[in-house]
């Protein structure tokens, strides 16, 4: 049965837990935050496979791209935030934290207003 | 300036001072088409180009200038007749050329046209004169004392410094000793109200000869201004030579004049005035750039506070944000929509946390790239971190 831990049956799973087994809590999945980093307005950033294997047979201009870290895509990020707890999406403030420009939009009023309803009597 | 209604839909509304040309492209592409949109807003917005008009179909305002053309055939013969001899001195280094009589030479020949040519090209006779031009025919020789055995001379357009010009100047020119000058220095760009008006700093009326002291100050020495932030100010002088003695009082600034609305003038309007009686002769300016020293000239002399500007340069064009920008560098995406404030005041509160007051700046490293990268840092400040420890680019202010 699922209950019984020590059978052999009862293999590791990576989906994630929404009630732990201890506190009742959610969990977040580790291979996220492994490979992931979250920004305060909801994106996820990441590194580019392939960054650290076969360089030598890559060109420069790859091999600079293969350097960059990445914006995940919405649905991406959409999903990454479901796959943690808040605990990852709470705003921190480090000391010399060099994430700390980016965790804003800038101009972002501007470009994307927020609509406000229309007023119907 | 600024026609937003155009291009209202472009969203370049956070950006200030757009300058746009009549449309002749069609504003609704896609985003591939990039390079047409930068175009688009390189483009600066077309007053139509006034032609100049050339020099010799303007009023020429002084003295006539009498071309002396070498005559060709005489000098071949001289140069045949002594090319041994001068070959010779040459090699055996012996060859020794008289420079004032170089120089004579050259104002007889060249001079006048040449200084009135550099002249036009600074947009003096523009400015001062509304177009009208003239020949100089006197050798004006401007000169800022520097130090015991150096001088700063003033000839066309060079740069002098801000705290190098508090002192007036000496003024020397060849002239005879019974005829009479005006010498004027004025400041075409400085003026803080009006676009088509000038500053005088120096006046001195009926000049005898070449003695400045025994003129008429009709107004005292005030040193430049350029404002900051406003760039390089031209500061010209102007020699008139007068046919007889001329009543000034109408001129007479009141003695240490601190006063910039009676300072406020208008070369062509003096110009005007006393058309009939003096004409120019000799002409010299300076360019010169905001200072420290500048700000002792509005606080100690002027009396009052002094104005800085800054020049808001148009943003490059980038194009619109997207709420979720994909698979793009996230650190250089982001950077590129910062406002240039906002970098300069990272990279300031960086500096501050390096400053220490009380200790002496500590010297910059010989080769500052030759300390080892950290392993733990991730592969994206990397660059960033070059550039801080090089002092490029917008890290240039870290200094």
């Amino acid at each position: 049965s699922l209950l019984d831990i020590s059978s052999s049956s009862v293999l590791p799973t990576r989906t994630k837990t929404n009630y732990s087994r201890r506190s009742g809590e959610p969990k977040s999945v580790k291979a996220v935050t492994a490979r992931f980093y979250r920004l305060d307005w909801g994106v996820w950033i990441r590194t580019r496979a392939g960054r650290a294997s076969h360089l030598w047979r890559k060109s420069k201009g790859r091999k600079y791209r293969l350097r960059q870290h990445v914006f995940c895509t919405k649905t991406q990020s959409k999903l990454l935030d479901r796959m943690v707890t808040d605990h990852y999406k709470r705003k921190r403030n480090y000391v010399n934290d060099p994430y700390e420009s980016y965790q804003v939009r800038n101009h972002f009023d501007k470009w994307f207003p927020r609509r406000s309803k229309p007023f119907l009597p | 300036m600024c026609e937003n209604e155009d291009v209202a839909h472009l969203r370049l509304d956070g950006y200030r001072n757009v300058y746009v040309r009549k449309r002749t492209l069609e504003l609704k592409i896609g985003n591939s088409v990039l390079h047409l949109r930068v175009q688009l807003h390189m483009c600066i917005q077309g007053k139509e180009k006034k032609e100049r008009i050339p020099l010799e179909k303007r009023t020429n305002i002084g003295f006539k200038w009498n071309k002396q053309v070498p005559n060709s055939r005489e000098v071949r013969q001289t140069i045949r007749k002594r090319k041994e001899e001068l070959e010779q001195a040459a090699r055996f280094r012996e060859l020794s050329v008289s420079v004032d009589q170089v120089s004579e030479k050259w104002w007889r020949e060249k001079g006048p046209p040449t200084i009135t040519m550099i002249a036009e090209h600074y947009g003096i006779f523009k400015d001062l004169f509304h177009d009208a031009y003239f020949y100089p025919s006197v050798d004006l020789d401007v000169c800022y004392d520097f130090d015991e055995n150096h001088d700063l001379p003033v000839f066309c357009g060079n740069h002098i410094r801000a705290d190098e010009v508090r002192a007036p100047p000496n003024i020397t020119y060849t002239s005879d000793d019974s005829s009479l000058w005006t010498l004027i220095m004025t400041a075409p760009d400085s003026h803080l109200q009006k676009t088509d008006a000038e500053y005088l700093h120096w006046m001195i009326g009926n000049i005898p000869g070449n003695r400045l002291a025994d003129g008429e100050e009709l107004c005292n020495y005030l040193p430049p201004f350029p404002l900051q932030g406003t760039g390089a100010h031209r500061y010209v002088f102007i020699l008139f030579k007068q046919n007889e003695k001329i009543d000034f009082t109408s001129e007479k600034r009141p003695d240490n004049c601190i006063s910039l609305d009676q300072r406020t003038f208008q070369t062509a309007e003096f110009y005007k005035h006393y058309e009939d009686d003096i004409t120019p002769a000799g002409i010299s300016f300076f360019q010169c750039e905001y200072d420290e020293s500048v700000r002792d000239v509005f606080w100690d002399i002027l009396d009052m506070k002094h104005p800085s500007f800054e020049f808001v340069h148009p943003p490059p064009y980038h194009p619109k944000q997207k709420k979720w920008p994909g698979k793009q560098p996230f650190d250089l995406y982001l950077d590129r929509y910062k406002d240039v404030k906002q970098i300069n005041e990272e990279v300031l509160r960086e500096k501050l946390k390096t400053i220490n007051p009380f200790q002496p700046k500590p010297p910059r490293p010989k080769y500052p790239n030759v300390a080892l990268v950290d392993k733990s840092t991730p592969s994206w400040i990397k660059l960033k971190n070059k550039h801080r420890r090089l002092q490029e680019l917008h890290f240039k202010d870290l200094d």
